[in-house]
């Protein structure tokens, strides 16, 4: 923009510097604005915010803990099933020892009737 | 004196029954007077278990004694080494010779010498092929050794358990009613 004299200029200062009614959405467009540029930056930190934190908190827990009860759930199993077969054994030769006897007994009382 | 009492047959006919718990609540308290005491209370479950486990360390005839255990659905032992005569009364185990005495019940050993009183007891069935079950009672001053084995039995089995059967050795055992030192509770009370 050009002035052919201070005339013109000092109409267009005065014209450019005259009150002027803000449009009646003004308001309400600075608070949309206002509001953008957080809602934007939310979206992007949403998983930082507690309920996420703590969700990926208790999965990474999950995935290292999980492991770990898996191990010692089936050291427990092994464990009992050792002693079951343990047990299963010398229920067995018990057993076996005292049909051995029995058979022992009656082989000698027979052969003494004879 | 002797007195020797052989009596039954292995493959005598007798009613279908199936077995009923039997009691060892009588004698879980000798334990606490016992020198050493074996107490092997093994259900279908653990049994299942068990053979699971059977042929884990190399087990000698773990197919045979698998396929033994397959059809057993329980096997209960008793046995206490006391270090003194009169420790327990024959009262002690007279609800279980009563128990046996049921007909389901067919002795086929019995054998009663001085004060030693052994006897064996198997739960035929109606097909005769199998037993229901096998109960061994035997009594001696210092000792006494209950075995109850729920189950479908074949008779052949009998013979292989009273052989080895890949069955080890227990260190104590000397093939005597009563005389196996305890794995459980003997352990504990011998400080092992």
């Amino acid at each position: 923009m050009s002035w052919n004299t201070d005339d013109e200029m000092e109409k267009a200062l005065r014209a450019s510097l005259r009150r002027k009614a803000a449009p009646p959405d003004f308001a309400a467009k600075v608070l949309a604005k206002a509001r953008q540029p957080e809602s934007i930056s939310g979206a992007k930190k949403s998983w930082l915010r507690p309920p996420f934190t703590l969700a990926l908190a208790a999965a990474l827990m999950a995935v290292a803990i999980i492991p770990a009860v898996v191990l010692d759930y089936q050291h427990r199993e092994e464990a009992k099933g050792l002693k079951a077969k343990r047990d299963l054994l010398t229920a067995l030769a018990i057993t076996r020892d005292q049909l051995r006897h029995a058979r022992d007994e009656v082989r000698r009382n027979t052969r003494n009737i004879q | 004196m002797k007195t020797i009492l052989i009596t039954g047959l292995l493959f005598s006919i007798g009613p279908v029954l199936l077995a009923q718990d039997f009691d060892f609540h009588t004698l879980d308290k000798l334990a606490a007077v016992a020198k050493s005491s074996t107490n092997v209370t093994l259900n279908g479950d653990m049994l299942k278990l068990a053979a699971g486990f059977l042929g884990s360390d190399n087990d000698k005839d773990a197919a045979s004694l698998k396929s033994l255990v397959a059809n057993l659905k329980g096997v209960y032992v008793r046995s206490f080494e006391f270090d003194k005569p009169g420790q327990y009364a024959e009262s002690d185990v007279a609800a279980l010779r009563a128990y046996l005495k049921q007909p389901k019940w067919t002795a086929i050993v019995e054998v009663k010498e001085d004060k030693e009183w052994t006897q064996v007891f198997v739960l035929p069935t109606a097909n005769n092929t199998k037993l229901g079950g096998l109960a061994v009672v035997s009594t001696e001053p210092t000792s006494l050794t209950v075995v109850y084995i729920d189950g479908s039995i074949a008779p052949a089995d009998l013979e292989k358990l009273s052989g080895n059967l890949g069955i080890p050795e227990i260190k104590g055992l000397d093939g005597k009613s009563g005389n196996q030192k305890g794995d459980n509770k003997a352990d504990k009370k011998n400080g092992k």
